[in-house]
């Protein structure tokens, strides 16, 4: 085998305890393993390395090596990575790894490579969920006037808008205080992020509507990646997809215990009807069609035909 | 403190004018999106990018013009106390601007480098090419390498007078 | 040795040889880190220019300029002076009274500057000549305005507050209310120290002024009396988040001096944004070189190597806090409070943090030592602004300030033994 000693340093957002920083390990021990100890995962986390975007600049410059992060960060770097914001798009996680392990996941991480980015595998962030101190979002009129902060990017923006919402762009680090003090009445974020960032403390209402999947992309530097021979190459994405089983098994456990600490920390939780779930699909169908404008019209149709086919084959 | 705008070189004029436009645009975004947040329940999304990335233009650019007038906050009490010895005061004040010209031709390779990694992106809101990020790093680093190329060339004597008010 | 071991002696070395020689900050921090760097193997110069640039591209530091934007307008718009004055028509006749205005309005233009240099300009402009004027003896009056100077940082609205809470991560409203109280505390005991250092100074004292006149000046700062109402006001109730107030305090602050006090003419405001961005400028710049340092300090866990030499005392979190106050003394009499913050907080904070010590009332600990700093010799900036000001030479104002300087490090001490008088109404508040 072809394998030398390495140091790669692999940056990554959240803390040493949490889901991403599990998996991180497991993707360390088992790269460790299968070169024999040759080479070396440095995982970093707790954002040590910087924010998503700035490890991003760094990998295609050459200064750092691999990282994992949110795709809807590098929406900026490769546009067909906006497909994963659609709203609505999975309506559960096995149509979700359906897609993601598929073709059409593949072909979107192949699109990095013109960027100097090499896609491995998808991990799982999760649904995301919305919480509020207003009501209990039942049905798509209970949305109405509520101030909710969504991310600072225009496919979130315009979708809670035309549902209804006040739609209002903040800065994660400022979230906290803003719902304390009801500068915004309510966020969208996966349940482990609604517990571990304490948004049970501030806000009543937390509502099941799995309104978008968001998944993590683990990427390596092109640049880095091209110096590897190919059984380096083979070792580290065997190791990820390894990382990826475990990671969504042990993000899923997670999520149902943290779904349930919510409820004991006394967030009233509702669920949506699958027949409001679609109605508000349906009013998103402007939003959709400028997605599939910008992603390209193709990636979307064979999108919509992978998703049809996972819910199908069910 | 300040000196007064006619006796300015014509180039800093124009940066200072850059600067406070800067300020004074990133103050109105900010303020017109509590506005509408507050009073129409609406907001303008690009207000956040677009205030960030003048404040990263801003912060360099008057970093630049900061250097050659000494501005910039600096521990002078022990270097102070050679200003009698001039020869050693002299050595001391060419390792000094030996160092800034080190950190600049340092920042200024790393910011070229980020720059052109950076013109493929786009930011997420506007759209901006990300390499206009590092880019008013860059310029400051060519400026105060330069500066400090000059005042290696001129043997102009280092400036202990001035600081800046912080705090 | 471990690498980390070896990157903590690079950044002690980088930090006194090139900060020493006297070489600017910034460029002092981005050369230590690199030299970190190069000695944990994480050499490359994308690092060094992508932490720059990170360390001025937040949304939350972007309160910086806007607070010291509304310094600079309150001062050119006639908010800061009619403070003052007000302050004088109620108290300026009692003996030693013009020292009462001074402590009163200190902590009046603290609830709405974030600056203890622009505070401290204003206050010793106006009333330094008065006070010479009446016979108070120079150098005390120089060592009260610069006294109550630094409350300015302590009580919200505060730029290292704002510093301090982005650099470690700590919530910049949780810091601001605490603020409030120890803030409130070093004006009364400003008042208890010059009660005591009034006796055998022969002062001409001012007549009483009439009810009336006292009513008129209240009347005609009520304008400048509304702003702290609006900016801790629109905070609590969510109107705006900590950076927005700090925007709105500067319109407000716009509004009043242009069209209500029409004291600044609309060509003024060129020249208050230059000032306003170059201050800025240099303090950023300084961040931004901070940030690569910093960068280098959590990749080195310095906190962790520096923790693990302290060993018994993070046992122990007053005597911890005791001897971390000490230190930060030490350093405050040579470094001014944002360098402190940006370089010391990051390695202190986690090992305090470790030792229990809740990271809000560590945070106002450190900006409270950091401010008292400031008016500590040799260096000490808000001692410039006096001396410049009130053209007096450094070792009189030295001198001078000596009894506040004792008075605020009894405070400082009765806060390390009794955190609760922090953290108590911290707790009520929120
Ligand atoms: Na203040
Ligand atoms: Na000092």
């Amino acid at each position: 085998q072809d394998i030398k000693p390495r140091l790669i340093r692999f940056g990554y957002g959240l803390n040493e305890q949490s889901n991403q920083g599990r998996a991180a390990k497991v993707f360390a021990d088992e790269v460790a393993k299968a070169s024999g100890g040759k080479m070396k995962i440095r995982a970093i986390g707790a954002a040590a390395l910087g924010p998503d975007n700035q490890m991003q600049q760094a990998l295609i410059g050459g200064a750092q090596e691999m990282m994992v992060g949110s795709t809807a960060t590098l929406v900026g770097i490769s546009k067909e990575m906006a497909i994963w914001d659609t709203p609505f798009l999975f309506s559960n996680t096995k149509e979700a790894d359906a897609v993601l392990d598929g073709p059409v996941g593949q072909k979107v991480m192949d699109k990095l490579q013109e960027k100097g980015l090499v896609g491995l595998v998808y991990w799982e962030n999760g649904f995301r969920n919305l919480t509020n101190t207003k009501r209990p979002v039942t049905k798509l009129e209970d949305l109405d006037g509520i101030k909710l902060r969504v991310m600072p990017n225009d496919v979130y923006l315009e979708s809670f808008k035309i549902l209804g919402a006040n739609a209002v762009p903040l800065a994660f680090s400022e979230l906290f205080t803003a719902l304390e003090t009801k500068t915004v009445d309510g966020q969208e974020n996966p349940y482990n992020t609604i517990l571990s960032s304490k948004f049970y403390e501030v806000q009543k209402y937390l509502s099941v509507t799995n309104h978008v999947y968001s998944p993590w992309i683990v990427t390596v530097s092109k640049k880095y990646w091209d110096g590897l021979s190919k059984d380096e190459q083979k070792v580290l994405l065997d190791a990820a997809k390894k990382s990826r089983d475990f990671e969504r098994q042990d993000t899923r456990a997670e999520a149902a215990k943290a779904l349930a600490d919510l409820k004991s920390k006394g967030m009233q939780i509702n669920e949506l009807t699958p027949a409001e779930t679609a109605r508000m699909r349906d009013k998103l169908t402007k939003i959709n069609a400028s997605i599939a404008s910008n992603v390209g019209m193709d990636l979307w149709k064979e999108t919509q035909a992978a998703v049809a086919q996972a819910r199908g084959g069910k | 403190m300040n000196a007064p705008d006619n006796t300015l070189h014509p180039m800093q004029r124009i940066v200072h004018t850059l600067m406070a436009t800067c300020l004074a645009v990133m103050a109105t975004a900010v303020f017109l999106n509590v506005v509408l947040r507050y009073g129409f329940g609406s907001s303008v999304p690009a207000s956040e990018e677009l205030s960030r990335l003048l404040f990263v233009w801003m912060v360099f650019l008057g970093a630049a013009a900061a250097y050659p007038a000494g501005e910039h906050m600096a521990f002078t009490s022990l270097i102070g106390l050679l200003r009698h010895r001039p020869a050693l005061f002299a050595v001391a004040t060419l390792v000094i601007r030996l160092l800034v010209l080190l950190a600049s031709v340092l920042l200024g390779r790393g910011a070229w480098q980020q720059v052109v990694v950076g013109m493929d992106s786009t930011s997420v809101v506007l759209g901006y090419p990300v390499g206009l990020l590092p880019l008013p790093a860059l310029l400051c680093a060519v400026a105060i390498g330069a500066t400090a190329l000059w005042e290696i060339a001129q043997r102009k004597p280092l400036d202990l007078g001035h600081s800046a008010e912080v705090e | 040795m471990s690498l980390e071991a070896q990157a903590f002696i690079v950044f002690v070395l980088g930090m006194l040889v090139l900060m020493g020689i006297g070489m600017n900050m910034a460029f002092a921090l981005l050369l230590t880190g690199a030299a970190m760097a190069w000695v944990m193997d994480f050499w490359d110069t994308q690092l060094l220019a992508q932490n720059m640039v990170a360390g001025v591209d937040s949304f939350p530091l972007l309160a910086v300029p806007f607070f010291i934007l509304a310094g600079e307008l309150m001062n050119s718009g006639g908010i800061s002076r009619r403070i003052i004055e007000m302050a004088q028509t109620w108290v300026g006749h009692i003996r030693g009274g013009l020292g009462f205005v001074a402590i009163g309005a200190a902590v009046l233009m603290a609830s709405m500057s974030g600056s203890a240099l622009a505070d401290t300009a204003a206050l010793a402009t106006i009333l330094l000549p008065m006070m010479r004027e009446h016979g108070y003896p120079m150098h005390r009056s120089a060592g009260l305005i610069a006294s109550g100077g630094i409350i300015a940082p302590i009580i919200p609205p505060s730029m290292p507050f704002i510093i301090y809470g982005v650099t470690t991560n700590t919530s910049i409203s949780a810091l601001f209310l605490s603020g409030i109280v120890p803030g409130l505390m070093m004006g009364a005991a400003l008042i208890v120290t010059w009660k005591i250092v009034l006796r055998g100074m022969d002062l001409q004292d001012n007549p009483p002024v009439p009810m009336s006149g006292r009513l008129r000046a209240t009347g005609r700062a009520v304008w400048a009396l509304l702003m702290p109402l609006i900016i801790i006001g629109g905070m609590k109730s969510g109107v705006f988040t900590p950076t927005e107030a700090a925007v709105v305090a500067a319109f407000y602050a716009l509004v009043v001096s242009l069209f209500i006090h029409r004291e600044m003419k609309i060509s003024a405001l060129h020249g208050v944004l230059v000032r306003a961005a170059k201050t800025t400028a240099v303090v950023m710049f300084l961040c931004a070189g901070a940030q690569v340092a910093s960068y280098m300090i959590t990749l080195a866990d310095l906190p962790g190597v520096l923790g693990g030499w302290l060993g018994p005392l993070v046992e122990n979190p007053r005597l911890l806090m005791a001897v971390m106050m000490i230190v930060l003394v030490l350093i405050g009499t040579a470094l001014d409070l944002t360098p402190t913050i940006l370089i010391f907080a990051p390695v202190m904070l986690p090992i305090a943090v470790k030792a229990g010590i809740d990271p809000v009332y560590f945070g106002l600990m450190f900006v409270l030592n950091g401010a008292i700093g400031l008016i500590t010799p040799p260096v000490g900036t808000v001692l410039n602004v006096v001396a410049g000001v009130g053209r007096l030479p450094m070792h009189q104002v030295i001198k001078g300030v000596n009894p506040f300087l004792l008075s605020y490090t009894l405070v400082l001490a009765l806060f390390v033994l009794f955190p609760q008088i922090v953290t108590a109404p911290v707790a009520w508040m929120r």
